[in-house]
């Protein structure tokens, strides 16, 4: 089922950057909602995956009527679990480990750089499961380089993090990266 | 101005006689009285007309025979050698039964061509009980107490006596007390050039405090506050010493508390000048004491803010309306090297003899606070890095269970995400014992028992 306009395309057109809460057990979901949604409008999707595998998330956007060929990986899971994997030009980048935020800001130039031209908009999945490898001053750091580096180059970002469980602080400093935070349940 | 006459003399005798203030009674040589005044009457309550021409009334006056004996034989005794008396000091009992001391003096006059005594007794019964209740002030005061003539003593009382182990007997009549009370004679020499320089200026000196040596050997303070008294043509000093050598230990102990206290303490007199400020109120806020006693301007320097400091003089204001004192009330000061440190005041309001003070304590809370933050700090990012983690992990295992079943997986992409899974849980214990770790270290302050729990 296609969920209604989480995202405002009008905002999205803008090029604004959002901050996505979800209820845990519907972050999969979500993800694949998302995708669809802002793919239908024109956008090219790159995704920086914290909790699925490339290959698992294209079979699961297929499964939805999602054109693979509209999304783009930045996978932190696959080289982390099975050692090694190649890069796939323009389809998928690897990068060892979630926690590396070089090779992570590395891996989202080189992407963008492959689909210069192209309406994109970048998802990130998920700022909950970085805090499994990095302290929230950290995630809070990277965000903010995310957003300055989204915002140059005029893309628009979406951030995906479980609605519960994040320290009050921790959300107000993300909101001040944001353009908007959307509750989406 | 021509002579009295004769008749003229004898009136104005008889009006002299019979307007004293004193007994006057004319005897003759066998004791017959031949003359009773009024002020006689009026003191023995005996009139003219009982006493007159015959010699009853010593009877009546001295009722016990004893005393009427010994009374009788100092006369004879003095009448032996000189033909009067002076200052023989008997006691009467008047008609009424009453007890009065009299003080007489005689003398031999000639009168009617016969030689008589005349005998004037001054009731001396008011002085001689003023003087008894003086003495037993004095000897009863628990103060020493001396009266001295070019230093010789004249009186030392029990006090003194009890103050300093030394006798009256010892001391009255020489001026050696003093080389006993101050032994040491450079001791001596420092006070006396001392007690002499405050006399030169003000003939008497207040709250002099010195250290005597006791007839056992022992030290003790005494304050002395002196007076020059005229009696008679002789001038007097009379000192006063009280010994306070125990309020000298309190105060010394008071102060060793005040000084050595961890807590801040100040004192402010009423007008708010700083009256006391211990080493901890240094320590803690930067400032000497030589730069805050007898002033009020600290508290500028502790709030420099206007209107943080106006925000709470509001504060201290309202509460002292209301209660008089304050507890725990926290307010954040600027120290002299402009650190801030926050501070939970309590006062009390003290009253002592030159009115009423305020104390003020104050305890250093700003490594409680930080520990109590790095404390909150902690449960706050545990919540967040351990709950949330594991509820992810939780979802995620639940997510390739749905999957399996599904058939979407293969089992390569089962076997990663479920060693994704066992990485993330491993990396959540290894964050739980690394943040343990870096709360303890970072944060020196924490109370021992957070920090043993943090160390795991």
């Amino acid at each position: 089922m296609v969920m209604a306009g989480i995202v405002n395309p009008e905002e999205l057109a803008r090029k604004q950057i959002f901050l996505v809460l979800v209820s845990p057990a519907n972050m999969r979901q979500r993800n694949i909602d998302l995708i669809r949604e802002i793919s239908s409008l024109g956008y090219h999707m790159v995704v920086i995956t914290t909790n699925f595998p490339y290959s698992v998330l294209t079979r699961l956007y297929s499964d939805n009527g999602i054109d693979p060929k509209t999304v783009s990986f930045i996978d932190t899971v696959t080289r982390n679990s099975i050692g090694s994997a190649e890069n796939i030009p323009l389809i998928v980048r690897y990068v060892n480990n979630p926690t590396n935020l070089t090779d992570l800001g590395i891996a989202v130039t080189e992407v963008l750089k492959e689909n210069t031209g192209k309406k994109i908009c970048i998802l990130y999945d998920s700022v909950s499961t970085m805090l499994i490898y990095l302290s929230s001053p950290n995630i809070s750091k990277f965000i903010h380089f995310v957003t300055n580096k989204l915002r140059l180059m005029d893309i628009s970002g979406i951030f995906l993090a479980a609605e519960k469980g994040l320290d009050p602080m921790f959300v107000s400093q993300l909101t001040t990266f944001v353009d908007r935070v959307i509750d989406s349940g | 101005m021509t002579e009295p006459s004769e008749m003229q003399s004898e009136c104005i005798e008889a009006g002299i006689m019979e307007n004293a203030l004193v007994i006057i009674v004319v005897l003759d040589k066998k004791g017959k009285i031949l003359a009773w005044n009024h002020a006689a009457e009026s003191i023995t309550g005996y009139t003219k007309a009982e006493v007159i021409g015959n010699t009853r009334v010593w009877k009546s006056l001295y009722p016990d025979k004893d005393y009427r004996r010994s009374v009788t034989a100092k006369i004879a005794k003095t009448l032996a050698t000189k033909n009067y008396f002076k200052n023989l000091e008997t006691t009467i009992r008047t008609r009424s039964g009453d007890s009065r001391i009299i003080l007489w003096n005689t003398k031999e006059i000639t009168w009617d061509s016969e030689s008589r005594i005349i005998a004037v007794g001054i009731d001396v019964t008011r002085q001689k009980e003023t003087d008894a209740f003086s003495r037993s002030i004095i000897d009863n005061a628990n103060v020493l107490m001396t009266v001295m003539v070019h230093g010789k003593v004249l009186l030392w009382n029990k006090g003194a006596e009890s103050i300093t182990g030394y006798s009256s007997d010892e001391v009255v009549g020489s001026g050696n007390i003093w080389k006993l009370l101050y032994p040491d004679e450079e001791y001596r020499r420092t006070i006396t050039t001392w007690i002499n320089s405050i006399i030169k200026e003000r003939r008497l000196f207040e709250n002099l405090d010195t250290t005597i040596t006791t007839k056992k050997g022992e030290k003790r303070t005494i304050r002395w506050n002196t007076r020059e008294i005229t009696a008679g043509a002789q001038v007097r000093d009379i000192a006063i010493g009280s010994d306070i050598t125990l309020l000298k230990q309190l105060d010394a102990f008071r102060e060793v508390v005040i000084e050595n206290a961890y807590i801040l303490i100040t004192v402010l007199d009423s007008k708010g000048n700083i009256l006391v400020w211990n080493k901890a109120a240094e320590a803690i806020t930067g400032f000497t004491k030589g730069e805050v006693i007898g002033k009020r301007d600290i508290w500028k320097h502790l709030y420099p803010d206007t209107d943080y400091r106006k925000t709470i003089t509001r504060q201290i204001a309202k509460i002292l309306k209301e209660e008089r004192i304050f507890e725990n009330f926290e307010t954040t000061i600027v120290t002299r090297d402009g650190s801030q440190k926050i501070l939970a005041w309590n006062t009390r309001e003290i009253s002592g003899g030159s009115g009423t003070c305020e104390i003020a304590i104050a305890r250093d809370i700003t490594e409680q606070r930080r520990a109590e933050e790095a404390l909150l700090a902690y449960i706050s990012e545990m919540a967040m890095r351990l709950k949330q983690p594991v509820e992810i992990i939780r979802d995620n295992i639940q997510e390739i269970v749905d999957l399996f079943r599904e058939g979407k997986l293969t089992k390569e992409e089962i076997i990663t995400m479920l060693g994704g899974q066992v990485r993330n849980a491993t990396q959540v214990a290894i964050n739980v014992q690394e943040f343990q770790k870096a709360i303890a270290e970072k944060n020196k302050e924490i109370p021992e028992a957070y920090r043993k729990f943090l160390e795991g």
